[in-house]
C-alpha cells in the first residue's frame, strides 16, 4: 500500500472554539492511483491534502506512506519526505519568480543535493516531457498560465516522487489549458505515477479513476469512476 | 543543502534587486569607512609622535619636578614648584659614571625686543641653560656660537637665538652681533640654534638660551623645570637612569623627581595614543551598528515580500536551516561587500586628509583593515539572525497561501 490512513483526527482550537477538520478518516491508496478528493469549501479537502503532503501532522490515528508513519516524524524528517516524495502543483503555480523554467524545475534538486549538471540535464528533460524543450529559460512572467502549470508538473516530478499532489491544478486557467493539464496528469498516470487532485470542478475529476468526496470532515463516498 | 548552493542564491537575490542592496550596503559603506578613516588618523599621529619622542635620542634620560615614576609630568607651564637646581645637574654630572652631560633648563615666558628698535616685540620662552645643551639634545648651532663654561661663570649677558625667534627678530639673517633686550637687561646675541622641530605641541625652537646662572638672577628664580642627561652611550642608559636616581636621592625627597627614559615616555605615548586610536574607532563603530540596523530593516521586509517563495521552498524539501543559512548569507553578503567597499573608501578618505590637512599624517593599518573588515562580517551575522530565523519559522502552509 503506498498511503494508508487509520482513524486520522485533525483538530484546530481548544475548549469551546474547537473544531474538528477531519474527523476519523479512513483512506488506502496504492501506486499507480488516479484519485480525486472532492468536497465543499470547508469539508477538510485542503486539511487531508496537507496531511498527505507532509505539510502539516494529524492531531490523532495514523498516516503511513510506504509503510512509514510521517505522522509523527519531526520537521525536518518531514522535509525529507516532501522532498523525495511527494511532488506539489499548486492551483496558484508557485514557482520562484526570478528563476528560469530551468531554475525552478531544479528547486527541489538543489534541496536533495543532486550536482548541478545532472540537475540541469534532468530538468531540460522533464520540462521537455510536458511539452516546454523550446521555453527553458522563460521566466514565470514570461509564460501562459497552462505553460506556468507544465513547469510546476515538471517540477513536482523531479525527484521522481512516490505521489503528484495536486490541488485545484486547473482552477487559475483557460479551459483549453485545464484539458491541456489533464491531459499530462493522464499520461503521466498512464506511465504509472500516483497522482491526487484535489477539486470542486466535477468535470476535472472526471478524468481520474477514484473519486473520494468529503463533507464536514468525513468520508461520505468513495467510488471507482467507470470508464 | 550544499553552503555553496545557498551562497549562489544569496549573490543572485541580491543581483534581482541591485538599487536596494547598494542602499542597504550604503550603512555598513560609511560605517566601515569612517572607522577606517578615523583610526588612520589615530595611528598616524600615533606614528609621529613616536617619531618625535624617538629623535630624542635613546641615549637620553630625562629629570622632572614632582611626582610620577617614570612616564611623563609637564616639564614646564605647570606652575608646581620644583626643588630641583642647576648644583643638582652639575652633581649629576660628576658623580654619575655613566652619564657625560646633565643641561638644566631654567624657563620664563619673556617678551624680547631689540635694543634698537623697541616696537619690534616678540613674545618667546627665555630659557637658561649650560653649555652642554646642543650635545645633550642634538642640536648643533647654525651660527656662532652656544653659551660657554666661562659665559656661566662671569655671568655674560649673551644670548642664543632659537630658529623661530631668529626668522621673527630678523628675517634672513642671522643676528649675532646684535644687541637685544629681554625685559630690562640688554643681550648680545652670539649665536642661532639649527631648526630641531616640534616634540608634541611644544616648538622646541622658540626660545632663547641664556647662560643659566643669569638666568637666576634674571627670571628671579632657581627652579630648574627639567634636566636632560646624556648617558655616555645607549647601551649604558638604564645604569645613567639609576644613577641619576642615587645621586638625586642624597639630596631631594623622592617625591621631588621623576626621572624618565626615551622608552618609557615612547611606551606612554603609545599607551594614550591607542586608547585615543580605540575610542575613535568606537565613535566610528557606532555607525557601523546603523549600517546593520538597516541590514536588518531591508532583510525583515525581503522576509515579508518573499513570503510565498520561502513557502514554496519548504513544500519542495527547504529544511528549516536551508532556509536560515540562505537569509543569513543574504545578510552577510550585503555586510562584507558593504564592508569591502568601505575599506577602499575610508583608504580614500584617509588619503585625502592627509593631503588636505596641513601637518595631519594618517597611516592605513592592516590591523584596522583586517577589524574593520570583521566587524562588518560580524554585523551582518547578528543583524541576520532575527530575520533569517524569522523566515525559518514560518509555517509552510500559510507561506503557501500569503498575498
Amino acid at each position: 500500500m503506498l498511503l494508508e490512513i487509520r482513524n486520522l483526527n485533525k483538530i484546530y482550537g481548544y475548549g469551546e472554539s474547537r473544531v474538528a477538520a477531519l474527523d476519523d478518516i479512513n483512506l488506502d491508496i496504492q501506486a499507480g492511483e488516479f484519485v480525486a478528493i472532492m468536497g465543499p469549501s470547508g469539508s477538510g479537502k485542503s486539511t487531508l491534502m496537507n496531511i498527505i503532503g507532509c505539510l502539516d501532522r494529524p492531531t490523532t490515528g495514523s498516516y503511513r506512506l510506504e509503510g512509514r508513519d510521517v505522522g509523527k516524524m519531526k520537521e525536518n524528517s518531514l522535509a525529507r519526505i516532501r522532498n523525495r516524495k511527494i511532488g506539489f502543483v499548486f492551483q496558484t503555480f508557485n514557482l520562484l519568480p526570478r528563476a528560469t523554467a530551468i531554475g525552478n524545475v531544479e528547486l527541489p534538486m538543489v534541496y536533495s543535493g543532486v550536482p548541478a549538471r545532472r540537475r540541469r540535464d534532468m530538468a531540460r528533460k522533464l520540462l521537455t516531457e510536458v511539452g516546454l524543450g523550446n521555453r527553458l529559460l522563460h521566466r514565470p512572467n514570461q509564460m501562459s498560465g497552462g505553460q506556468r502549470q507544465r513547469v510546476a508538473i515538471a517540477r513536482a516530478l523531479s525527484n521522481t516522487p512516490a505521489v503528484i499532489l495536486a490541488d485545484e491544478p486547473t482552477g487559475n486557467l483557460d479551459s483549453q489549458s485545464g484539458e491541456e493539464i489533464m491531459g499530462i496528469f493522464k499520461r503521466l498516470n498512464n506511465e504509472g505515477v500516483t497522482v491526487i487532485l484535489v477539486t470542486h470542478d466535477a468535470e476535472v475529476a472526471g478524468h481520474t479513476r477514484r473519486v473520494i468526496r468529503l463533507k464536514d470532515g468525513k468520508i461520505v463516498a468513495d467510488e471507482q469512476v467507470k470508464a | 543543502m550544499n553552503p555553496l548552493e545557498a551562497f549562489r542564491i544569496a549573490i543572485k537575490e541580491l543581483f534581482a534587486n541591485k538599487m536596494r542592496s547598494l542602499l542597504t550596503m550604503l550603512g555598513v559603506i560609511i560605517g566601515v569607512a569612517s572607522v577606517i578613516t578615523l583610526v588612520s588618523i589615530g595611528e598616524g599621529v600615533r606614528w609621529q609622535i613616536s617619531r618625535q619622542i624617538e629623535a630624542l635620542g635613546s641615549n637620553l634620560v630625562i629629570v622632572t619636578p614632582g611626582k610620577g615614576t617614570g612616564g611623563v609630568s609637564g616639564p614646564s607651564f605647570t606652575g608646581a614648584i620644583s626643588k630641583l637646581r642647576y648644583d643638582h645637574a652639575q652633581a649629576i654630572e660628576r658623580q654619575a659614571g655613566s652619564v657625560k652631560n646633565a643641561a638644566p633648563l631654567i624657563e620664563a615666558g619673556s617678551v624680547v625686543s631689540l635694543s634698537q628698535k623697541e616696537d619690534k616685540k616678540v613674545s618667546t620662552l627665555v630659557s637658561g641653560t649650560s653649555e652642554s645643551y646642543p650635545e645633550v639634545r642634538n642640536q648643533p648651532l647654525r651660527a656662532g656660537d652656544f653659551i660657554s663654561r666661562t659665559d656661566i661663570h662671569e655671568y655674560r649677558y649673551v644670548a642664543v637665538l632659537g630658529d623661530t625667534v631668529r626668522k621673527k627678530m630678523f628675517g634672513d639673517g642671522n643676528g649675532i652681533g646684535e644687541e637685544i633686550r629681554i625685559g630690562e637687561e640688554h643681550f648680545k646675541v652670539i649665536g642661532v640654534m639649527r631648526k630641531k622641530g616640534r616634540t608634541l605641541t611644544i616648538d622646541n625652537d622658540d626660545r632663547i638660551f641664556i647662560p643659566i646662572t643669569v638666568a637666576e638672577e634674571l627670571l628671579k628664580t632657581q627652579q630648574v623645570s627639567i634636566i636632560f642627561v646624556q648617558s655616555v652611550n645607549p647601551q649604558e642608559v638604564d645604569d645613567a637612569v639609576s644613577q641619576t636616581r642615587r645621586v638625586l636621592n642624597r639630596r631631594l625627597q623622592k617625591s621631588d623627581f621623576a626621572v624618565s627614559e626615551q622608552k618609557d615616555i615612547l611606551s606612554t605615548f603609545k599607551g594614550i595614543m591607542n586608547t585615543l586610536t580605540a575610542m575613535l574607532g568606537g565613535i566610528a563603530g557606532v555607525s557601523l551598528l546603523v549600517g546593520g540596523i538597516g541590514i536588518m530593516n531591508i532583510m525583515i521586509v525581503s522576509v515579508t515580500e518573499r513570503t510565498r517563495e520561502i513557502g514554496t521552498r519548504k513544500a519542495v524539501g527547504a529544511k528549516n536551516r536551508d532556509v536560515l543559512l540562505q537569509f543569513l548569507l543574504e545578510s552577510m553578503v550585503i555586510s562584507a561587500v558593504g564592508g569591502a567597499l568601505g575599506i577602499g573608501l575610508g583608504f580614500l578618505g584617509s588619503r585625502f586628509l592627509d593631503r588636505l590637512v596641513p601637518n595631519l599624517k594618517t597611516m592605513v593599518s592592516p590591523r584596522s583593515i583586517v577589524i574593520a573588515f570583521t566587524l562588518s562580517l560580524l554585523v551582518g551575522l547578528f543583524f541576520g539572525i532575527y530575520p533569517a530565523h524569522k523566515a525559518a519559522r514560518l509555517n509552510p502552509i500559510d507561506a503557501l497561501r500569503y498575498e
